[in-house]
């Protein structure tokens, strides 16, 4: 097929049209840049805000914890938790509390539903992660777990707990999801 | 089995997706998923702004990569064509149930066997519900169930340039990072092998797999169908033998049901959701990894069930339909079972009787 005249400016206009893309392209990297700013700072402005309000928020829970008073602890999250009551935090504060007290299925129950809320609690780097002491809790109980397990398999409460601990084991392995 | 120029090129094909599936992973990429072609959309359409979820939003350079490593392998072999025309909208949603079944499992075909070979036993169910759907799928060709042919004829002259142009568009937005582009700081989509790394694997098995033809489905397929004599039996062998070493010497190896990364322990879902995937796979030419591939080379038939994909990706996320560690949620259920609809509601529409 021979090429007409019609076809020389569909070329001459995909020239121009090729060049004002590259153009606006490269005016655009500066309001770029800007842009790329502005959405880190929000984004790092509500994760500060996050941890901000949740420090404040359950101020009263941690000073119990750190003054080793568990139980009051537990009371305190329980005042915390009837006006913030999905909150994954609060899950994530009765299993640490828990996990103090020696009531390992517990804990795992209350980390499990805190990081179904809220993955960032497994992270490493996660300004409230929890990863260490989930690790530990994992490493200790899993093998008494699976063993209870074995030797009663229709106790609901054994099955679930071995069902928290693998999902918690799970979780810290990694993986895309 | 015959040593010829094309048995090496399936071997070799799939030698360097299983060495390269796992060493992403050790290159930063998260567990069990150096390559799985559905993460990589679900992150991909999170970058581009189709889903909010914070932990899954990141332009994946490997599958940029496995598009224009297609492209340059078809028109270095001068296999370019552009073609298609064949069901494009039963192809569009077939790639969108494509993820949903990949989402239910968590992973695709791919990962389904970097999974295996790094010893989650859980993927075990996926492996049956592949093999029963690519069986179930090829049953139903053998009783007439045609999408059509392929056409260089029905596709507009240079239609096949599309997808590659997109997907060069996608390479340009890696590295000039515009406004718009998100990229998680947290989560799976945080965890990611160096940029360079990625794009140069995703080239590689790109132009590899073009020139092979290699698809885990399309393996399986010729596997239940030719037996031994299977081109891609050995490829399929090597990329398992190449995986299960990578996997052992670099102490990946975990063998087990319990606790393994990505994974859950829903099996009939896992199997279902590989199932549908089989069967899809076998209706339109190629699992999602192919369907790229593909699209690279002139194809806009899998173009369009790339963009299947990618809203899939999208959705997915959007509603609630991808399992977890956690289980399969309801939405992921129901979507599945709507899978089964299209396949089923498909095959009998599309079925040429005598």
């Amino acid at each position: 097929m021979k090429s007409d005249r019609f076809d020389k400016i569909l070329f001459f206009f995909l020239a121009i049209t090729v060049i004002a893309l590259a153009v606006y392209s490269v005016r655009s990297l500066p309001a770029k840049t800007t842009a790329i700013e502005t959405r880190s700072m929000e984004r790092e402005l509500a994760a500060q805000a996050r941890v901000g309000l949740l420090e404040k928020l359950y101020a009263p829970v941690t000073g119990a914890m750190q003054a080793g008073q568990n139980q009051e602890a537990l009371l305190k999250l329980e005042e915390v938790n009837t006006r913030y009551p999905g909150e994954a935090h609060g899950f994530i504060l009765k299993g640490e509390i828990l996990y103090r007290m020696g009531v390992l299925d517990g804990a795992a129950a209350g980390f499990v539903r805190g990081i179904k809320l809220n993955g960032d609690y497994i992270d490493k780097n996660s300004p409230f992660s929890k990863r260490d002491i989930i690790t530990v809790l994992v490493d200790k109980s899993l093998p008494p777990a699976q063993s209870a397990y074995r030797s009663s398999r229709s106790n609901p409460a054994l099955k679930e707990n071995l069902s928290n601990l693998n999902y918690l084991k799970s979780r810290l392995a990694g993986g895309c999801e | 089995m015959r040593l010829d120029r094309h048995m090496i090129t399936v071997i070799l094909s799939g030698l360097l997706l299983g060495f390269f599936g796992v060493m992403l992973s050790v290159w930063g990429n998260p567990e069990n998923s150096g390559i799985c072609v559905s993460c990589f959309i679900e992150n991909s359409a999170g970058a581009l702004g189709l889903h909010n979820n914070p932990r899954l939003q990141y332009l994946r350079p490997e599958l940029v990569g496995f598009v224009l490593g297609a492209f340059g392998s078809a028109l270095f072999r001068r296999e370019f064509r552009s073609r298609g025309g064949s069901a494009p909208l039963f192809r569009f949603a077939s790639g969108f149930f494509l993820i949903v079944g990949c989402a239910v499992f968590i992973g695709c075909p791919i990962k389904l066997f970097l999974r295996f070979t790094a010893g989650d036993l859980t993927s075990l169910a996926g492996v049956a519900g592949l093999v029963v759907g690519v069986g179930c799928g090829l049953k139903g060709l053998a009783k007439g169930v045609e999408l059509g042919r392929l056409s260089p004829a029905a596709a507009p002259r240079g239609s096949g340039l599309l997808a590659p142009a997109a997907f060069l568009m996608f390479l340009l937005f890696i590295f000039i990072s515009p406004s718009f582009l998100v990229a998680s700081e947290k989560g799976s989509s945080a965890q990611h092998a160096p940029l360079l790394i990625s794009l140069a694997v995703g080239l590689t098995l790109g132009f590899a797999a073009q020139g092979s033809r290699f698809c885990i489905t399309g393996s399986i397929r010729d596997i239940l169908l030719m037996g031994r004599r299977a081109p891609l039996l050995w490829g399929g062998i090597a990329f398992l033998v190449a995986a299960l070493l990578v996997n052992l010497s670099t102490g990946r190896f975990n063998l087990g049901f319990a606790g393994q990364p990505g994974s859950h322990q829903e099996y009939i879902w896992s199997f279902l959701g590989m199932g549908l995937v089989g069967w899809l796979s076998v209706l339109i030419g190629g699992c999602p990894f192919r369907q790229l591939v593909k699209s690279g080379e002139g194809d806009s038939d899998a173009a369009l069930v790339v963009a299947g994909m990618f809203l899939g990706g999208a959705l997915v996320q959007g509603w609630n339909i991808a399992a977890t560690s956690a289980g399969v949620p309801l939405g992921g259920k129901i979507a599945v079972i709507s899978g089964f609809l299209l396949v089923f509601s498909g095959s009998i529409l599309l079925r040429e009787r005598e």
